[in-house]
Formats: C-alpha cells, structure tokens, sequence
C-alpha cells in the first residue's frame, strides 16, 4: 500500500492505493467518482480522460501512485453547484451528448484546448479531441460545441 | 477491465538510484510515461516482478538547445518536444514526429525516451492473453511459430516509432548509461546502432542499461520533415513512415538523409535513394526515380492494417510529398 497526497477536484485527499493500481481504478472504486468512464482500459478511446494539472491524460495508463502531488480534474469537478462549465453547457446547447459515454473525456479535452487557445479553429479542435473516441455523434456536433463554448471563453470559464 | 498484474512499484529519486535497481533485479523493467508498457502490461505480454518509476529523475527531465545542438532527457514529454519552438524551427522532422505519436493527450504522458525504446508491434503479439490463447501463441511471447511468417525462423514484429527515424535521419546519438556495480557507466552511440532487424531481440541495450537521452547535432541549414501514414488520422502506430534531413547549397542536396519506420522490424536507412539524391538537383524525374528506390531491401509481411505491397507503396507516396516539399 502507497499513500498517495493529491488534490481532486480542488479537494485535498490522502489514499492508499495499490502499486498496480491506476488512477482510474482509484477515482472510481475507492473515491466513488464514477463520471470518469473505464472504457477499452488500454489507451485508445480516451474515455478515462482527466486533467492532471490542467493536461488531459489517460487514468487508465497512469498509476494511482504518480498522482502524487498532482491537481486532478474530473468531470465533476467542473460544475459550480448548479451552474454548468460553459463546455458542459455548450455540449447540452449543441445536442452533443448521445449516450453519453465519452461526453467527459471530451469535455475535458475540451477544456483543456480553451483553457490554452479561447480561440480554436475547428481543425484545431478536431486535432485537440483526437484521442476521444466517440460511437455514437459523428463529431460534427462534438466540434460544434466547443466552438460555441469558446464564444463565451474567457470571461465564463 | 483490464486490471494490471501484480508487481512491486519502486520510486528511485536520481539516476543512480535507478540504474542500482534495474542493475540489482533483473525481473524489473524500467517505467517511464506507461503509454506502452502498461498496456502490454495488462494484455499479460509483460510481468515484470518490479517497475522501476523513471518520473522523479531530474537527470532525464533536461531539455537543452543550442547553437552546438541539442540534448534532450529521456523523460521529455512528446508534447513538450512537439511543442518546443526551437525544436520546430531547427528540427522539424523531430517536431513533426512527436506531434503524430499516438493522440495528444498520450503525447502528454508519453516520453521521448520512450517512443525510442517502444516495443515492436504486430497484429499477433498486441493482443488480450484471451485472444492470443484462442488464436495460438507466437514466437514474440509463450508461442514456437511466427503467426504472420509461419515459416521464418524469426520475429517480424513491426518497428513502429515516430520519433526515431527523424531523430536518425537528424544524425542523432543516444547516451547510455548503466550500473557496474560500483559507478555509473555512460556510453554514447550512434543511434541507429540501437536497433537489430529481430522483433524480439530488438534493442541493443545491455541489461540494466537505460537511455539517458538523445543528442544532436547542430541543425545549421538542415530542411527535415516526417510524414506517417497510419488507418485513421490519430491514434493508431505508423504502417508506413518516412524521415528526410538534408542541406541544399547551390541548388544541390547535400548531407541527405532518409529513413523509413514500420517497414521492418527495425529503422532502415534508405541508403539507394540517398546515393541518388546526393549532390544532385532537385526535379520532378530524379524525385520519381528516388521514389522507386524506396523501401528496396524491405520486405514486411502481413502483420499490420493493410498489405505489405500497400504499405510500400505508401512508403514511396510519402517520400516523394516529403522530397518535394524540402526541396521546394
């Protein structure tokens, strides 16, 4: 057993964790934070997305124990009580949530690129969200969004 | 779910540190941005009894830039290669490389160190223990027979880099280092001599030797660029790729250099092609005859998306858009 110091969700916390175990494992199994999705487990989708001090990574390649001293964001950590993040907002606006499996990896991938670039063009969204696999949209309505967040970037973020 | 094996985690704090522990265990592997081995790792074609965590190193965090060249520490990001705008500027090839490895937010996690050591790849090797125990094992992990060449007597598994043919073709050298049980050892060589065309026995590294960094030359008026043909746009690893470096003085090619990836089990210089475009001018004939000469020597089989004849061809394709566009 490691103990792990890091922040999630602006929350300090201190958890054991396995040597084998990976962050995703942790975030949903031992912190109940469940939004953050496990889907292929190996790195393809992006489905298990978090910020890692304001950078997407993959949780599920990522060991519980390098988490040490780190900032992590999950997509629930992104909502203000009731107000939505203006990308959570804007995914709602577009339509472009269908099942709603990568809707946090996109979401934070998303935010990531605006919290960097307010102002993407959509090759350079479409080049941001590339590891974020998504079954159900076609995109079109993924990339729609995020430009209609970044309208409201930065004064709303 | 595909939960990893047991293993012993261990957090060296320096170099030296690390190099006791990958000298001292010889079942530990070392472990750098996880964006390779992990996954091997839970597919089971990996059971390490210990990792040895690179991330707290310093020692392989340097990036330095100068006018004399470059030197970046093996646990560079690929995001901050692809990112660094010396790097862009001076070495495109680098740049171009790091930007197409995997997707971004692996580029964020994945280190140069590691793209430069990845393990070769092929459709019979990267699968679920379920899947290769189905199928039958191979000759790269539990099998007797190569599944792709049943009968060669060696491994064809794929040299699937990005970084590494820019990094050659841009004259690199790589600085190793290992524990002799007394002090810390560097050795430094041309980075080519890294590689052996077996997809099993693929990097020349002594045991407990681990890759410091990388070293290049001074990129004084070199034109470099990669270009990497894979399935879909990101993600996936290279079917076909190829690295050019070269140097025009009065309307010649000089010092050129190309390198091919995903052709073989190993980087293959294109050597043929380079004699031809030495000292030559650049025109739309010479770059076609170039073009044929491509991928000459190599002969992939069936072990990845797409045929064999169809990656070459795409190996071509892209050299010529490549030549082309540094010549113009």
């Amino acid at each position: 057993m490691i103990i792990v110091q890091m922040t999630v969700n602006g929350n300090p916390i201190e958890v054991g964790v396995g040597d084998e175990e990976t962050l995703l494992e942790t975030l949903r199994q031992r912190l109940g934070l469940t939004g953050t999705k496990q889907g292929c487990d190996l790195g393809d989708c992006g489905s298990c997305t978090v910020l890692l001090d304001g950078k997407p990574v993959l949780s599920c390649l990522t060991l519980a124990a390098d988490a040490q001293g780190h900032e992590i964001v999950t997509i629930e950590g992104l909502a203000q009580g009731e107000d939505l993040h203006p990308v959570q907002r804007a995914f709602h606006e577009a339509g472009a949530v269908q099942c709603g499996f990568c809707t946090p990896g996109m979401v934070l991938t998303a935010k990531a690129l605006l919290d960097t670039n307010p102002n993407p063009d959509r090759e350079t969204i479409k080049g941001a969200l590339s590891g974020n696999l998504c079954r159900c949209t076609g995109y079109v309505k993924i990339v729609n969004a995020v430009e209609i967040a970044a309208k409201v970037y930065p004064e709303g973020a | 779910m595909m939960p990893l094996p047991r293993f012993k985690l261990e957090r060296p704090q320096s170099l030296t540190e690390a190099l006791q522990l990958l000298g001292e265990f010889p079942d530990a592997l070392p472990l750098a941005g996880g964006t390779d081995l992990l996954v091997s790792m839970k597919q089971g074609l990996y059971t390490p009894g210990r990792l040895v965590d690179l991330k707290g190193l310093k020692e392989l965090a340097t990036l330095e830039i100068n006018p004399e060249g470059a030197f970046l520490g093996a646990g560079v990001k690929l995001s901050t290669i692809r990112d660094n705008c010396l790097i862009r500027e001076r070495y495109p090839a680098l740049s171009e490389a790091a930007g197409v490895v995997a997707s971004p937010n692996i580029q964020n996690m994945g280190t140069l160190g590691g793209n430069v050591c990845l393990d070769t790849r092929c459709w019979y090797f990267n699968q679920s223990e379920f899947w290769r125990n189905s199928k039958g094992y191979c000759l790269k992990k539990d099998g007797d027979i190569c599944r792709a060449a049943p009968s060669a007597k060696r491994c064809f598994a794929v040299f699937s880099s990005d970084t590494v043919p820019a990094l050659i073709a841009l004259g690199a050298r790589a600085e190793l280092a290992w524990w002799d049980g007394e002090s810390t050892i560097h050795r430094e060589i041309p980075l080519e001599e890294l590689y052996r065309e077996d997809g099993i026995h693929r990097i020349a590294l002594k045991r407990g030797e681990l890759l410091v960094g990388v070293r290049l030359p001074a990129a004084h008026g070199i034109r470099s660029g990669y270009l990497k043909y894979r399935k879909r746009g990101a993600i996936d690893y290279p079917l076909a790729s190829v690295a050019v470096a070269m140097r025009m003085k009065d309307g010649t090619m000089r010092d050129v250099r190309v390198v091919l990836g995903a052709l073989a089990s190993s980087p293959v210089t294109a050597s043929e092609a380079m004699e031809l475009l030495e000292g030559a001018q650049p025109s739309p004939e010479l770059l076609a005859r170039v073009t044929e000469l491509i991928g000459k020597r190599t002969s992939p089989v069936k072990n990845q998306a797409g045929s064999p004849a169809h990656r070459k061809q795409m190996a071509r394709v892209y050299a010529q858009r490549l030549l082309t566009r540094l010549t113009a």
